[in-house]
């Protein structure tokens, strides 16, 4: 590839500046700016183009950031012609020009030998700086060969820095002694925890061995416990013994002293309080005995003196009675007298008041006037009723006057309104308008969308190319199928296949033929060679030499001119033939003497008709091929000529195809929308005039030229007018209608309260009649007159039945002086001729001193019964307490009542002594605890006090001892219990493994990312080594060849030598054939051995793949004038191979690339 | 008719691998214990439903735990249930026979542990169950011992309950191995079965069942792990799977095409595990991250595996706050650069891609490359992490990714 035109369109500083790289084959393009010129910004623009401007905003100074524009024209190694323009845009930024149409990078990259951005900077970029670093990098390999050749041709200049860093990352990693790299501390930290996690786990024998020490533990908990209970029983054992001493020395006191006291009577407990009893009460009995029989003499003494009458004693009540009757007929006579004026007075009030109702009455004839109580109920009733009705008739009255004003107002109401106009048409039309939508709206915006359409539509036509016409042709356009296209488009490539086959097999054919050529001249170059060919030439050539000798030497012939002509004019038949001879002689000579020569110029001869009569074979078929070629190509041509279609090869066309129908389609698309839009503007028309239509059938003025809009608006006011009234009307209406019934209910209302009023007037006058007043009386009169006439009645009755009791209390009295005058008759008649009251009073006076007599003998009598009883009792109580005085002193086994305090004296000893005894043995039993007293007391006898107390106090100690190791032991258990029961809680173990799991996984992921890093650095080892085994003789004799042009022979050439490991490095040989390492050369002489090594690989890959451009950035500033004359020579040469553009701010390389290379070669071009 | 739980392979106390702690993950004692936690869900389970009786097919903890702690706090579970009257039957598994433990450790009254030495069947009288069991007696169990269970009781609701692995399950050790026919012929009502760690009803007459594991322990074993309740009903069963786990493992996969780098990886990551976030009804998550598709980020994530992993770690603790541990990131993405055309150029890296092509067909890679790990080999002995060069070709593509974008980003800086 090659680069013809460089564009700096708009880019930097630069607008339209254009450098002509055209001019010769390649040729080295020395391309100068001086400083701030925009020498790096055209570098940048350069790779730019290839790649992509990238997002560098450095460069958009002059030009905004996205109008920077570069383009450049490509000669491609087919001969053709691309030119290309690179946008500042995110997609389509590579235009073909030739097309206007978008360029696929990849397809660029395929010209660019398939490479990224980097790999082309790296292999086809130099700069100073990348020079050093190549130089740096393969320095610090050591020199090593394939480093060096690895980043000469690749331009990876760093790649002792991947190298270096793979290495430090692994040993980061890993390494076998370290102590911090991340695997090794990982596998301590993980060997740690899993130590740690043994260590926490309890084990199963741990277990088991605390186990049985609590199990032990509680073992010896019980024995000591046991040692425990015999000890306290011990303790009190010996504790009772000690105890009980004292009580059996007591015992032997107590029974000597019951002895001693001897035999007394056992006298019961209470015998001495039973004796002191019985004698006071005898003494007591016989006291009272002497008091009773003097007071009953007194009694009957008495009884003699007292007398009274038996008869007025024996009508006692009856007399009571008269005497107490006396004061109520007294008070009765008194009451009557009062009685007598009160009825005067009653008659005189009840008179006045009939007079008063009205004159003619009198007392005995108002009684016919009395009336029922139900009858006075009645007329009250009625009374009441009367307000109720006449309220009734006014308020019906009073309703229906209401009503009618009502209804006339309504009816007024609805004469002032309009009348009301069918809308329905009208209001269909809106409802097609709402259904619509909004029409002219959706018009306008799809008129927008298809003029937008039909726009791009026009410019995509314009933009397709190879035709010209407008969208409807292009509709109309009939395209060749996609089979077609694709038929041509297989055979024209089968076609270009073939032919690039046939090219290929004659190019091989032409080197093969060019060789054996120049092999055949190289061997005849020295000694003409005869073949068998010549030696039969030659021979016959002397025998037609002899034949002719022989006729003019036999039979005088002339020499045969047709021999004689083959030798130079003027010579004799005899030269000729000795010539003749001679030469075949030689010929013979040759071809035995130098036969291998001449059997390989024979073959070699033989190769080449072979060769060339392939070659032949190979231009037929080629001229064939290409007659195919054209006439397909015609035909293609052909098939879209008629369309007027300027055709590109089929895979182009098929692209160009799939826009058109693309077009096409959208064509489709913008008719389907105009339709659509007519349909639309037709409904809008119609729906204007329908509502016009219905519009003026109800309003006068229509106005002219509404807009639809107004249109539809007023047609809505003039719906929404008529719906209200027509709402108003019927409300009107419903209104009336209810106002006319409620009208007639009045009525009706009216006359039931008329009627009822009537009915009740002719009860009225019944029910008032006996009263003797008419129809027309108020009910308020009549009720005064009742009321009246009721207290009459009462003051009346009143006085009837005082007059009754007036003459009740006479017929009392009267009846009462008769039965006071019988008893006086019969009882006491000195009382005669006293009245009744007084007689009554001293009878019973009488009466009443008699009955007190009586009363008081009943008194005495019971008095002196009762005193023989109690004397009778006392009587039998002094017998009965001198029988108990008699027992006790059997008791007391005496006769004596008077010895019986001694003898009681000496039994309440013994008794003491027998209790104090009793108790004593009750407390040794209880200290026997079950044992035999006789027994028990008999050990306790036995024991030595002082003995006993010693034994205690050793028997405590050891009890007290005891109970500290229990106290210890339990402690212990408690401890043990605990760490049993901590086994099966948390399981810290658990925590670690965990942690030890984590590490594991960290562990993991570090040794694959080692395996891999690893893994990287032997690969890219290997890799450069693979590097220098294919391409270090190519390479090394290419770039030896540079190496002594840059150093002007001051190196002969580059050798690959052995270090003194044995590792291939490389070496410059000085021409006296002293190889020199690396290191020990000069800084320049590494420069220059770098830079000779990438124009070794640059070569070598432009022999393996064909020219590509070489980009060179000011890579001589360090270099003297003679060096870099010596490099811009090496520049020259390899520059007839593949463009090489130099780029430089320093003006004295341009002058010396003028003087030292070739004009022919040699294009400087200024920024 | 009985209500009982069917639980298996519990391996309490066993730990949760790959669980590193880092910045920004969750506390650690949320899920301290999670097989714990896990069994003490299984008994307050147990104790709500008032079950008539608990079945463990075996595995109780870890063949190589030594911890003691763990058998005895297993014990003091059991004897929570025996104080609420529920039976436990028990058969060891491969595991339970490998540890010492299992001898040793005294279990409550109210367990069952069934003999090693024969088949034995365990009545309920009070229930008219019988529950048919063998535990192992060591660790490698062969041979199918399932076919030697008693015939079924008459009567009686039979069960089998078996540590075993029915042939052709995949992924697992081929303990006691047996048919689904084999067991279906013994004529049981139900087989209790345990030592696959994934819930799995693989037969319904009669009903044959995998409770799978309680808790999950890594990411091999992903999902809802938990017990199957079983309530039997006139010769009706119905079985319902109870999660009882406190941390699940998911594989959260994230399509980051697009990413051109670790950040806008991280980000497309996080949206994923937002809507992964919503199965996991609030319980914490141990998440592999995997990440596939072509992006142009590619060499960037590959070549810095801690960066990305640092970075997917955070956008995972803000999106799950703070409930999530990330337990590894897989990186399967592709590169959008065409490699095969690089290959092909007649450049050095078009050289080393063509180098790595050969390299990846040659069956002994690593011996032609002269890798020498034993230096590594002997310091990761014995401490379970391994050396897996079985992932040859995914290797040397890690090789690629590593390469070609350090030599990118080396140059870059250096010019």
């Amino acid at each position: 590839m090659k680069i013809n035109l460089f564009k700096l369109l708009a880019y930097g500083p630069f607008t339209d500046k254009i450098l002509d790289f055209s001019d010769g084959r390649f040729g080295l393009h020395v391309v100068y700016g001086p400083n701030e010129a925009g020498k790096s910004t055209a570098l940048r623009a350069l790779i730019g183009l290839l790649y992509g401007l990238g997002h560098r905003v450095e460069d958009a100074w002059v030009h905004e950031y996205d109008k920077l524009t570069v383009g450049a024209s490509f000669s491609l190694p087919d001969g053709k012609v691309l030119n290309l323009t690179r946008y500042k845009r995110r997609k389509n930024d590579l235009i073909d020009e030739d097309t206007g149409k978008p360029f696929d990078q990849a397809r660029l990259e395929l010209y660019l030998g398939n490479m990224s951005r980097a790999g082309f900077e790296h292999a086809f970029g130099i700069s100073h700086d990348s020079l050093r670093q190549g130089v740096e990098s393969v320095l610090a390999a050591g020199g090593d060969l394939g480093h060096a050749l690895f980043a000469a041709t690749s331009g990876l200049n760093t790649l002792k820095q991947v190298m270096g860093k793979l290495e430090a990352q692994q040993n980061q990693l890993f390494t076998p002694r370290s102590q911090k790299a991340a695997i090794n501390a990982g596998i301590s930290q993980l060997n740690k925890l899993r130590k740690e996690q043994r260590d926490a786990s309890a084990s199963h024998r741990k277990w088991k061995y605390m186990k049985s020490r609590l199990d032990d533990l509680q073992k010896q908990e019980k024995e000591l416990t046991n040692r425990l209970n015999e000890l306290t029983t011990e303790i009190s054992l010996f504790s009772r013994y000690q105890d009980a001493i004292k009580y059996v020395a007591k015992l032997d006191k107590l029974q000597k002293d019951l002895e001693e006291i001897g035999p007394v009577p056992i006298l019961s407990s209470n015998f001495s309080e039973r004796r002191v009893e019985a004698q006071v009460e005898i003494q007591g009995a016989k006291q009272a005995e002497r008091d009773l029989v003097q007071s009953i003499a007194e009694i009957t003494k008495e009884l003699e003196t007292l007398t009274f009458d038996d008869k007025l004693l024996d009508n006692a009540s009856l007399v009571e009675n008269l005497a107490k009757e006396t004061s109520v007929h007294t008070k009765a006579i008194k009451d009557s007298t009062a009685l007598k004026a009160e009825i005067l007075h009653l008659h005189e009030s009840a008179e006045k008041s009939l007079r008063e109702l009205r004159s003619d009455l009198t007392i005995e004839a108002s009684d016919r006037l009395r009336l029922s109580k139900s009858e006075k109920t009645r007329i009250s009733r009625l009374g009441i009723k009367r307000a109720t009705l006449e309220k009734e008739v006014a308020e019906a009255e009073s309703n229906l006057g209401n009503t009618r004003r009502n209804l006339a107002s309504a009816k007024a109401e609805l004469g002032s309104l309009g009348e009301s106009q069918d809308t329905g048409a009208l209001e269909g039309c809106l409802e097609r308008a709402s259904e619509l939508g909004k029409l002219e709206q959706r018009i306008s915006e799809a008129q927008a969308d298809i003029s937008k359409l039909t726009e791009q539509a026009k410019v995509d036509i314009e933009a397709l190319g190879q035709w010209t016409g407008n969208l409807e042709e292009l509709e109309k356009l009939p395209l060749p199928s996609e089979e077609t296209m694709r038929r041509f488009e297989t055979d024209l490539t089968k076609l270009g296949q073939k032919l690039f086959e046939t090219d290929k097999e004659a190019t091989i054919y032409e080197e093969q033929l060019a060789e054996k050529q120049k092999a055949l001249a190289d061997l005849t170059r020295v000694k003409e060679l005869p073949g068998i060919d010549d030696l039969w030439a030659h021979r016959s050539l002397r025998d037609k030499g002899w034949l002719s000798v022989r006729d003019v030497w036999l039979n005088e012939k002339e020499p045969d001119p047709e021999f004689l002509a083959t030798f130079p004019d003027g010579i004799d038949l005899a030269d000729a033939y000795e010539q003749s001879v001679r030469k075949a002689d030689s010929t013979a000579d040759v071809l035995r003497e130098d036969a291998e020569a001449v059997a390989k110029a024979e073959g070699l001869r033989w190769e080449i008709d072979a060769l060339k009569d392939k070659l032949g074979k190979d231009i037929d078929r080629r001229r064939a091929l290409e007659k195919k070629q054209r006439t397909l190509w015609d035909q293609w041509l052909k098939i879209w000529k008629q369309l007027g279609v300027i055709a590109l090869p089929p895979r182009e066309m098929a692209s160009w195809a799939n826009r058109v129908e693309d077009l096409k389609r959208r064509a489709q698309d913008i008719r389907d929308r105009k339709a659509s839009i007519s349909s639309l503007e037709k409904e809008l028309c119609r729906l204007k005039a329908d509502i016009k239509h219905a519009l003026i059938r109800l309003v006068e003025n229509v106005p002219e030229n509404l807009s639809y809009t107004s249109l539809l608006d007023m047609a809505k006011r003039i719906v929404k007018y008529h719906v209200n009234l027509r709402t108003k009307r019927q409300e009107l209406q419903n209104r009336i209608t209810s106002f006319q019934h409620d009208i007639d209910s009045n009525k009706q209302r009216q006359s039931e309260a008329e009627q009822a009023y009537k009915n009740w007037s002719n009860v009225w006058a019944d029910a008032i009649k006996p009263l003797g007043f008419g129809a027309d009386s108020e009910p308020e009169e009549i009720n005064d007159f009742i009321l009246v006439l009721d207290q009459v009645f009462v003051a009346l009755a009143d006085a009837n039945s005082k007059k009754t009791r007036v003459e009740d209390i006479e017929d009392d009295y009267q009846e009462y002086s008769k039965r006071v005058f019988d008893s006086i008759d019969k009882l006491a008649p000195d009382l005669r001729g006293r009245k009744p009251e007084e007689a009554a009073f001293v009878l019973n006076s009488r009466l009443a001193t008699d009955k007190d007599r009586r009363k008081d003998q009943q008194k005495l009598e019971n008095e002196k019964k009762n005193k023989n009883s109690q004397l009778s009792k006392v009587r039998e109580r002094l017998a009965a307490h001198q029988e108990a005085l008699r027992l006790l002193c059997a008791e007391a086994k005496t006769d004596d009542p008077e010895q019986l305090p001694e003898i009681e004296k000496k039994a309440q000893a013994k008794s003491n002594l027998i209790n104090e005894l009793s108790a004593v043995k009750e407390r040794l039993t209880e200290l026997a605890a079950g044992e035999a007293l006789e027994i028990f007391v008999a050990q306790i006898k036995k024991q030595n006090p002082d003995e006993l107390q010693a034994k205690l106090e050793r028997i405590s100690a050891e009890k007290d001892k005891l109970q500290n190791d229990e106290k210890n032991l339990v402690r212990d258990i408690a401890l043990a219990n605990k760490d049993l029961d901590e086994i099966g809680g948390e399981s810290k173990a658990l925590e670690i493994a965990e942690e030890a799991e984590g590490m594991v996984g960290q562990i993991q992921t570090d040794v694959d990312n080692y395996i891999r890093l690893k893994l990287s650095h032997l690969v890219l080892a290997k890799a450069i080594e693979r590097h220098r085994m294919a391409n270090q003789s190519p390479v090394l004799e290419t770039a030896g060849k540079y190496f002594k042009d840059i150093t002007r022979g001051r190196f002969a050439d580059i050798k690959s030598d052995f270090d003194d490991k044995g590792d291939p490095v490389i070496k410059g040989e000085r021409p006296d054939g002293k190889m020199l390492t690396l290191a020990e050369m000069s800084d320049g002489s590494r420069d220059q051995l770098f830079l000779a090594l990438r124009l070794g690989g640059l070569a070598r890959y432009v022999k393996a793949n064909g020219p590509m451009p070489f980009i060179v950035d000011d890579v001589l500033v360090h270099f003297d004038d003679d060096r870099s004359t010596a490099v811009l020579s090496a520049f020259g040469d390899l520059s007839k191979k593949t463009q090489i553009i130099f780029f430089t701010h320093h003006k004295h390389l341009v002058r010396l690339a003028e003087s030292f290379v070739s004009d022919e070669i040699l294009r400087v071009h200024e920024l | 008719m009985p209500i009982f739980i069917h639980a298996s392979d519990i391996h309490l106390d066993s730990p949760l691998q790959g669980l590193l702690h880092y910045e920004g993950a969750p506390p650690v004692e949320e899920i301290r214990g999670a097989t714990r936690q896990a069994l003490d869900n299984l008994v307050n389970f147990a104790l709500s439903e008032k079950i008539d009786f608990l079945l463990i097919a075996g595995d109780l903890y870890d063949g190589d735990w030594q911890d003691f702690n763990t058998g005895l706090y297993f014990a003091k579970q059991m004897r929570t249930l025996g104080e609420a009257g529920i039976p436990v039957a028990v058969v060891c598994g491969n595991h339970d026979a490998a540890n010492t433990m299992t001898k040793t450790l005294i279990m409550p009254e109210n367990v069952k542990i069934f003999s090693f030495r024969k088949p034995e069947t365990w009545k309920l009288e009070d229930l008219s169950v019988a529950i048919h069991g063998q535990s192992y007696a060591s660790r490698d169990v062969y041979e199918n011992i399932g076919i030697f269970y008693p015939d079924p009781v008459p009567d009686s609701f039979n069960i089998g309950i078996l540590h075993c692995l029915i042939s052709g399950t995949e992924g697992h050790l081929p303990y006691a191995p047996c048919t689904l026919d084999e067991l279906a012929a013994k004529g049981y009502d139900y087989w209790a079965l345990g030592h696959v760690h994934k819930f799995g009803v693989l037969r319904k007459q009669p009903h044959i069942v995998y409770p799978g594991c309680t808790q999950g322990r890594h990411i091999r074993e992903p999902g809802a792990k938990g017990c199957v309740l079983v309530e039997a009903e006139k010769g009706d069963i119905r079985t319902e799977f109870v999660p009882l786990d406190v941390l699940r493992w998911i594989e959260v996969k994230a399509d980051i095409s697009d990413a051109q780098n670790v950040e806008q990886a991280a980000v497309a990551f996080g949206e994923r595990l937002s809507q992964a976030m919503s199965d996991l009804e609030g319980l914490n998550a141990c998440v592999r991250a995997t990440l596939t598709g072509r992006c142009p980020g590619h060499g960037r994530l590959s070549s810095n595996p801690e960066n990305l992993a640092a970075n997917i770690r955070a956008v995972a603790s803000d999106v799950s706050h703070g409930k999530v541990w990330i337990e590894k990131v897989q990186l399967q993405t592709g590169p959008v650069i065409d490699f095969d055309s690089l290959a092909e150029s007649d450049t050095p890296q078009g050289e080393l891609l063509r180098y790595l092509k050969e390299l990846a067909e040659s069956p002994q890679v690593f011996e032609e490359l002269g890798l020498d790990m034993t230096g590594l080999k002997s310091k990761l002995s014995g401490s379970g992490v391994e050396i897996q060069e079985e992932e040859a070709s995914k290797i040397l593509s890690d090789v690629r990714d590593i390469l070609l974008s350090m030599l990118a980003d080396e140059d870059n800086m250096g010019g």
